[in-house]
């Protein structure tokens, strides 16, 4: 009963179908693109570019607000600015991790918590000092998929178009790259480069979620379609294909879910949905889940007992 | 104790606590675990201060901190199925743990004593608000004393199995043959970290907590390679930074918590760029001395080479510069710098080694047919 009720709110309510859409689109680019981070081994990207992004959220927003005197453009000027901070904080773990003796995952935790750190700083001079529009800014924690407008959906779909316009461009580069980077590099194709562009356009799907799912836990939605469309195949295409279903299907889900409940906040769901999949996918994926492989080893037991003379469990 | 020498005692404690184990996480490069770590308490917190109510009760610290090594064991066996990529095992359990974390914090149990925002940041003001009373004394802010019980428990840790935690770090196979048990040593560290976190959440938060375990280490590394330094360094770094990053929110009255972390990421920036032998600035000096070396030592050779030195008609610098293939204003600095060290003398139309400069290439030859591998020896 209540599935039709929520069903029968579709079609009524404008700010639930501008919520479902927009987390749909967002739960999908990040799902394809996660696959690229998962497939690089560098998962927890998301992690970093997500707690980073929130200086970059509340820097834009106080310049912005001093320089120009505009809560529209400030509140505007949050998405770029996160994408800057984003790009910015994976750039100085890497410069670390270059230049210095120090390990990567240290560099990556350093970087997300000092880059989260100056955006709490940021933060508190900006609820102080009473700008108009302040509490925007408070929203992109845990995400405000509530106040989403038709303008927010407008450039989440945008966004999330330029980067998987990105992806399908540079597909046949990507995939060299992600596989064997090495032959890539050898055969002539700039690696650095498109190491930065896969970067970028990595940082721009994590950006895109922000205002929907939150800073914090935008590193799952990233990670979560990917591992669990990995489970089920072994082409880029299907995974990336695989990822972005399960990625709209989450975050569309979650809309509906915390929608229906009174107080319930739509990023926890919509990344809790998202992992469900993964784990579900990881015991019971055919051929790779660990459920599978269990019944496997039981069969070649039993397949082997058969053709032996020992009986269950029998000793030489 | 006054408000302000609360906050500073919570500083200094929390920051001490957390910097002491801090080199450990860094070196068994569990960076990124540490943070999953101090998200996946959130809902054990939550739970506990729906069972018992208000911060401070031990069993508060202790059931968040065994949920929390719960996860750990737990993404150990989602990374041995072997069905996942490297750190997805972490992406997957730590916004897992969170969510679950925050959905509880805002559906069923709203009106607890944690805000949203405080669990991410913390609340040092607020935690150091009210004195302990003991026998009727107000002796100190409870979230102090809590703080102080666990970084006893920590010093007393580490210097109980320092011997066996540098080895299990630097060479498990050898720990693992004494008979110690690197596995056993790890999941007690991770205990304690756990421990810490909890601890340390009131005050900073799920996610400045780990700038305080991982900032003050990774700089304390940076200046030190030995282990015993690293610790005091680390310690040292954590309490100036906690006590100058409160001095300056207080100033400015920004975010305490915050302001912290900035501080520490300053620290550790600055260990980056100017650390006296791993920073970027030495290492870029020494790179570029070993190369003029290194030039001065080839001019040297191949004048020796030439037995009268290089006499020539024009420019003997010219003559350099084309035979070694240097561009003209290098062989001119190296010329310059040959001469100044007393290797050359140079006239209008040679460049002759000196007995200083034949020395000099003796030795060189001596050092390389002695040190380069496959050159006998």
């Amino acid at each position: 009963m209540e599935l039709i009720e929520i069903l029968l709110s579709i079609r009524v309510s404008h700010t639930l179908r501008t919520v479902l859409a927009g987390s749909a689109v967002v739960g999908a680019a990040a799902g394809m693109l996660g696959c690229f981070s998962y497939l690089r081994r560098e998962a927890l990207v998301g992690s970093v570019v997500g707690h980073a992004a929130f200086a970059g959220i509340t820097g834009a927003f106080l310049i912005v607000s001093f320089v120009t005197g505009s809560s529209a453009l400030a509140v505007a000027s949050m998405t770029p600015g996160a994408l800057v901070a984003g790009v910015l904080a994976m750039l100085a773990a890497t410069a670390v991790v270059n230049y210095t003796p120090v390990k990567s995952d240290t560099a990556m935790a350093i970087s997300m918590s000092v880059f989260f750190g100056v955006g709490i700083f940021l933060l508190r001079i900006i609820q102080t000092g009473n700008l108009p529009e302040r509490s925007a800014v408070a929203g992109y924690m845990f995400g405000q998929a509530a106040l989403l407008t038709q303008a927010n959906v407008r450039v989440i779909v945008g966004l999330a178009g330029v980067s998987l316009a990105v992806m399908t461009l540079l597909w046949k580069e990507l995939k060299l790259m992600t596989f064997d980077r090495s032959f890539g590099a050898a055969l002539g194709y700039p690696a650095k480069r498109l190491d930065y562009v896969v970067t970028t356009v990595i940082v721009l799907a994590v950006v895109v979620g922000l205002s929907i799912v939150g800073v914090v836990l935008m590193a799952a939605l990233l990670v979560a379609p990917a591992a669990a469309a990995r489970q089920w195949t072994r082409r880029l295409s299907t995974m990336v294909l695989g990822a972005g279903a399960v990625g709209a299907v989450s975050g569309a889900a979650g809309a509906l879910i915390s929608a229906g409940t009174r107080g319930l906040p739509t990023g926890p769901v919509i990344v809790l949905v998202s992992i469900a999949f993964a784990v579900l996918s990881v015991l019971f994926a055919p051929h790779r889940g660990v459920v599978w492989g269990k019944l496997e080893r039981h069969r070649a037991r039993e397949h082997v007992l058969r053709y032996t003379d020992h009986g269950a469990g029998g000793r030489a | 104790m006054s408000f302000i020498a609360g906050i500073i005692a919570i500083a200094v404690t929390t920051a001490a606590a957390c910097a002491i184990v801090g080199p450990f996480l860094v070196l068994r490069r569990q960076g990124l675990l540490t943070e999953a770590l101090s998200h996946s308490v959130l809902p054990g917190i939550v739970l506990g201060l729906v069972l018992f109510g208000g911060f401070g009760h031990p069993l508060l610290i202790l059931a968040p901190a065994g949920v929390a090594l719960i996860m750990v064991l737990f993404i150990d066996w989602l990374g041995n199925t072997r069905r996942l990529a490297a750190q997805a095992e972490l992406g997957l359990v730590y916004p897992a743990m969170f969510s679950i974390g925050v959905i509880g914090l805002s559906t069923r149990f709203r009106g607890l004593p944690l805000s949203e925002h405080a669990i991410l940041v913390g609340d040092i003001n607020f935690a150091a608000l009210t004195n302990e009373v003991v026998f009727g004394v107000e002796l100190a802010p409870r979230a102090f004393l809590i703080m102080l019980a666990i970084l006893t428990l920590n010093v007393l840790f580490v210097s109980i199995f320092f011997k066996e935690l540098k080895l299990a770090i630097f060479d498990p196979e050898l720990a693992e043959a004494s008979g110690l048990s690197p596995k056993g040593l790890g999941t007690g560290l991770l205990l304690l970290v756990s421990t810490t976190i909890v601890g340390a959440f009131q005050a900073v938060g799920a996610v400045l907590v780990v700038a305080l375990l991982v900032a003050p280490a990774a700089t304390a590394i940076l200046l030190s390679a030995r282990l015993g330094r690293v610790i005091v360094y680390s310690v040292g770094i954590g309490i100036v930074g906690a006590v100058l990053g409160f001095w300056i929110a207080y100033e400015l009255d920004s975010a305490t918590s915050g302001t912290m972390t900035v501080v520490l990421g300053g620290f550790f920036l600055l260990a980056v760029l100017i650390s006296p032998r791993r920073g970027v600035v030495a290492r870029a000096l020494a790179h570029r001395r070993r190369r003029i070396v290194f030039a001065e030592n080839l001019l040297l050779l191949c004048l020796s080479n030439h037995e009268t030195g290089a006499v020539c008609e024009g420019d003997p610098v010219d003559a350099i510069s084309d035979h070694i293939g240097w561009d003209l204003r290098f062989a001119r600095r190296i010329v310059r710098k040959c001469r100044s060290d007393g290797f050359v003398e140079q006239t209008a139309n040679s460049v002759v080694l000196t007995e200083r400069g034949g020395q000099r290439v003796h030795e060189w030859q001596r050092f390389l047919s002695k040190d380069l591998p496959g050159q006998g020896g």
